[in-house]
């Protein structure tokens, strides 16, 4: 798992309470691309064509056009040359938008933070001629645009974005496994959540997402203050989900709060790692092209490349 | 010590707010939104209270400044030796008056009247007179002020109570504003008097408490014309019946042809009515021949009945109302007499210009007779059997000599005879019966159109012109006479009921030599005569005659209860009469009285006369050798007694009644000890030194509090707070 911190301060970045003071989302992700594309020296996913990868012996009826001829005249055989083809990726963008999404110490909450990665994402992936998809969620899906590339939906998808009214509460398991239904043709799920849930509530189906052959990405957003639990005065803490409410002392239960998130993270990380699941912890106060980046590097660190659906071009 | 303002007293509970405030365990405030508590437990809460107290001293001077401000407020003084105890106070004078009429007879109102009455007794104070007074259309003292003038205030009270055990509503209509008026007038008078005697001493408060239902038939004419004195004050205990539904019904007066078809009977229905729906019937029969009568609330509706045969059924009755008291309707049974009149004159029935003509005419059948006319010609017979049944003669021209013995004897026997004077020689013949003779130089014939006569002086006293005179019907100007014979009236004993202008008597009466009776017309009715048989009394006149001749008694057949009764004569060989109520109760009515007005219930009345001799009537197995004759008469409950809906009090207001409740000697006792509490308190002025002493002690407290602070200072070298509420830190 990458560390978020390290790579924030790598980067020169805008701050997100920068980003925020746009109200268009659409603006807010052309900025984040640009300015995250202008530091970038190559693109992994730009220039790909396609790639020779093997031979193998003709049989009749391949077609010709992929006979490679050179080799004939070398061996006097007759060999087809298979490629490897590069398609389009399609991603489906998971962004909670549960009661506790809309919790943020800060200026901005963490499901505006969550809306403008999705969007900067979408523009991102776009961009490179990525069918993109969107699905919004609460404790049921409350919008769901299936992924193309074609004029017009990215701007669909941004206004989506911006509407999308905030469900109930964080239930992952019911959208996923909605998803994991819905959803027949395998692609990148990138799960943008604060994961504030217990870990088996959705363990089963994120593994049943695995399992159908989805690329799966957690970026886990959560408000600096989720992390730290920073509160001076003792006071009654509502629960922006349940609407209860317990008085809480910080001083006295600072110390159990961190160590129950730790657990919970941890437990969370490990599950993630057994299925091969990508996760990634991002605090709001950090720029949003980290998030771009972090899944870019991770997933080519990881040797795993977005191409998907190898086939042969040629005579079957 | 005492206080104008007690409550202000309350005021120094401000001194117990900062010990309070700080006693107040504090619970923390605030309430902070988090994303998930899923890693929260709740803590215990912290919970802070700040007890200590210290410079007590401080806090001391502060809540009795306060204390001395809340006094200051209730405007202290000292009462000393000032009491109220020989201040004189008016007592009350208070007269119940307790409607007793019909309406009152409805579901659970007399109960509530009783329970009214001792609300009132219940406020009576010591010294207090009372009285207590029924009114229906009449005003009654049960219990006067005089009656109880040394009992003691339970005394009075009880015998009150016993005064209204005595009570009961009757059946007369309600006259509320005759009671009003009596009682308000005899308290003024009373204390007018009591003025004129105690010099300026206290007198009594006037007051008035009507117990009744108010309801709208009550008469308040009265109260119309009267200036309410300004003393005395009315306060109505008004009691309101359980159901307020309530209908009434009413006989139509219907002709002779109407009532072979059916009765046409009025059934009206209260504003407030919630039934619509009710049957109407002669009492015990058969309901099923009665349909549902629709009459919505507020309104009324006619319905006809089928006439009953059975005589003695003399009620209709009303069923679907509950309030019983007005839902029945009794009707005296009528029984037509055949009456026969015999005319004795030249001239025949179908003659314009004679006489006999419009006599005939205005013979009129009502329900109660039926009258035929015989002109006797030559031959028939005056005397016989017959000559009972002729109710009245009429001669109007010289007849044969024979008949003179013939009318003599018919006179001696008690018939009636008219003689008609048209011309002279009828006079001269008649001389004998009309007791005067032609006046000399009498009978010149007319000499112009203006030369006529009018009748001047009539008698309406008497039972023939009886029927005229109400001033409505008593103008006889446009009856004029053309020709009249002038007679000089020689019989001391005749009676002249009306005379003409020029003071010849026109009509006149004698008794005849045995028990009949000669009237005496001294003019004819025919149009060469007079205008009379043209004009419209001249149908009642003679139908009058008929009647007294026939000595059909003058009673109307209906009437309300306590409606007085005008009785006919007493007829010369009658004896005695008595009225026989419906409960069976008598009345005996002596030869001079001319009235009833003892009917105090609705029902059939009889009115039973006990004859001498044998002239006619029905024979009385009970009767000692005596015959007895009765008529029958109907008394109903008045109908504005079915207006039950109750008046407002505004109504009644608009006459300038006062309405309201005097002082009771208590509180107006209360209201001087506050005046002169008042008084004495504003001369002493208290409230004013305790400001100032409040002042001086704030003003030593201020100095205090800021040298405790300086020093504290001093000796900790940082701010301590010694503001309001500083002492408790």
């Amino acid at each position: 798992m990458a560390d978020l911190s390290t790579t924030h301060e790598s980067t020169s970045a805008v701050s997100p309470t920068a980003i925020m003071q746009i109200k268009n989302l659409e603006l807010r992700a052309k900025i984040v691309v640009e300015g995250f594309m202008s530091g970038l020296h190559r693109s992994p996913y730009h220039g790909f064509s396609v790639e020779f990868t093997d031979y193998r012996q003709y049989t009749i009826g391949d077609d010709l056009r992929y006979l490679d001829w050179k080799l004939y005249a070398k061996q006097d055989r007759y060999y087809i040359k298979r490629f490897e083809d590069e398609t389009n990726l399609r991603c489906y963008l998971l962004v909670d938008m549960s009661h506790s999404m809309g919790f943020g110490s800060g200026d901005y909450s963490k499901l505006e933070y969550a809306k403008t990665m999705a969007a900067s994402l979408a523009w991102f992936l776009n961009r490179q001629r990525d069918a993109v998809g969107l699905v919004t969620f609460g404790d049921q899906i409350v919008d769901m645009i299936p992924p193309r590339f074609r004029a017009g939906h990215l701007r669909r998808l941004m206004l989506t974005l911006e509407n999308s009214t905030s469900g109930k509460s964080t239930d992952l398991s019911a959208p996923l496994e909605q998803i994991a239904q819905t959803v027949s043709k395998r692609g990148l799920v990138v799960l943008i959540s604060d994961l504030l849930a217990p870990v088996e509530s959705f363990v089963k189906n994120l593994n049943y997402l695995r399992t159908r052959g989805h690329e799966v990405v957690i970026l886990r957003t959560l408000d600096p203050t989720e992390i730290e639990f920073e509160f001076d005065k003792a006071s009654l803490f509502r629960d922006l989900e349940t609407g209860r409410e317990i008085y809480v002392d910080p001083q006295s239960a600072v110390a159990e709060y961190r160590k129950g998130f730790l657990e919970h993270e941890t437990a969370i990380k490990e599950i993630c790692d057994q299925i091969g699941v990508d996760f990634f912890t991002i605090s709001t106060d950090q720029p949003i092209e980290t998030a771009l980046l972090e899944l870019i590097q991770s997933r080519a660190s990881s040797g795993r490349s977005v191409k998907r659906a190898t086939q042969v071009r040629g005579a079957q | 010590m005492s206080a104008l303002a007690w409550l202000f007293g309350l005021g120094a509970l401000a001194i117990a707010f900062p010990f309070l405030l700080h006693l107040i365990r504090q619970t923390p405030k605030g309430q902070t939104e988090f994303s998930s508590l899923i890693f929260l437990k709740p803590s215990p809460p912290s919970l802070t209270r700040r007890s200590r107290l210290e410079n007590l001293f401080l806090l001391l001077l502060r809540a009795f400044a306060i204390g001395l401000i809340a006094i200051a407020f209730m405007r202290p003084f000292f009462r000393g030796e000032n009491s109220l105890t020989e201040y004189e106070v008016a007592n009350r004078r208070i007269a119940i008056l307790v409607d007793t009429s019909a309406s009152m007879r409805r579901s659970g109102l007399w109960d509530q009247a009783e329970r009214q009455v001792e609300k009132v007794l219940e406020g009576l104070e010591e010294g207090d007179d009372v009285s207590l007074i029924a009114f229906d259309e009449n005003v009654r003292t049960i219990v006067g002020f005089n009656d109880q003038l040394n009992d003691s205030l339970s005394t009075r009270a009880d015998s009150i109570r016993s005064g209204f055990k005595t009570l009961d509503p009757g059946w007369q209509r309600s006259d509320l504003g005759n009671a009003m008026v009596t009682v308000a007038d005899s308290l003024d008078v009373w204390r007018d008097s009591q003025r004129v005697e105690g010099g300026q001493a206290t007198v009594a408060k006037l007051q008035m408490v009507v117990v009744s239902d108010l309801q709208k038939g009550s008469k308040l004419d009265s109260l119309q014309a009267y200036q309410w004195p300004a003393t005395v004050f009315a306060e109505f205990y008004s009691v309101v019946a359980d159901d307020l539904t309530n209908a009434t019904l009413q006989l139509l007066s219907a002709t002779a042809d109407e009532s072979d078809s059916g009765l046409r009977i009025r059934v009206r229905n209260s504003e407030e009515s919630v039934v619509d729906q009710f049957f109407v019937n002669w009492k015990n029969g058969i309901v099923s021949e009665s349909l549902p009568f629709f009459v919505p609330a507020g309104t009324s509706r006619v319905m006809q009945i089928a006439p009953e045969q059975n005589l003695n059924n003399q009620v209709f009755e009303l069923s679907g109302d509950l309030e019983v008291f007005d839902n029945q309707y009794f009707v005296a049974p009528v029984e037509q007499q055949m009456l026969r009149v015999d005319y004795l004159g030249s001239d025949t029935p179908d003659n314009p210009e004679g006489l006999h003509y419009y006599l005939r005419r205005s013979l009129v059948e009502t329900l109660s007779r039926k009258v035929v006319t015989r002109q006797l010609k030559a031959g028939d017979s005056l005397g016989g059997s017959a000559i009972g049944a002729a109710a009245l003669t009429v001669l109007t021209s010289p007849v044969e000599e024979v008949r003179r013995d013939e009318l003599n004897d018919y006179l001696e026997k008690g018939g009636t005879l008219l003689v008609v004077l048209s011309d002279a020689e009828t006079v001269n013949f008649a001389q004998d019966w009309i007791g005067g003779r032609l006046k000399s130089g009498a009978g010149k014939p007319r000499r112009s159109k203006n030369d006529y006569q009018m009748l001047a002086e009539i008698d309406f006293s008497s039972r023939l012109f009886q029927l005229f005179a109400n001033p409505r019907y008593n103008d006889f100007t446009n009856i004029r006479f053309w020709n009249h014979q002038s007679v000089e009236i020689l019989e001391p004993k005749a009676v002249v009921l009306a005379r003409f202008e020029n003071d010849d008597p026109a009509i006149w009466k004698l008794n005849g030599s045995g028990r009949g009776c000669v009237y005496v017309m001294a003019s004819g009715w025919n149009p060469r005569q007079s205008q009379l048989a043209l004009s419209t009394k001249f149908v009642p006149l003679i139908n009058g005659l008929v009647e007294i001749a026939a000595d059909l008694p003058v009673l109307d057949k209906s009437y309300t209860v306590g409606e007085t009764i005008l009785i006919p004569d007493l007829e010369i060989g009658q004896k005695s009469r008595q009225i026989v109520k419906p409960d069976g109760s008598r009345e005996t009515i002596t030869a001079q009285t001319r009235s009833f007005s003892q009917t105090d219930q609705p029902g059939i009345y009889r009115l039973v006369t006990i004859d001498e001799g044998s002239v006619g009537g029905v024979p009385d197995a009970n009767a000692d050798g005596l015959e007895k004759k009765e008529v029958l008469f109907a008394v109903n409950v008045n109908r504005s007694e079915s207006a039950t809906t109750a008046i407002p009090l505004e109504q009644i207001e608009m006459f300038s009644v006062n309405v309201g409740e005097q002082e009771t000697a208590a509180s107006e006792r209360a209201q001087m000890r506050s005046m002169l509490d008042r008084d004495i308190e504003d001369r002493q002025k208290i409230w004013k030194w305790l400001i100032v002493a409040a002042i001086l002690l704030l003003m030593f407290e201020t100095w205090l509090a800021a040298r405790t602070s300086s020093k504290s200072k001093l000796s900790n070298g940082e701010t301590v707070a010694v503001g309001t509420g500083g002492d408790l830190v």
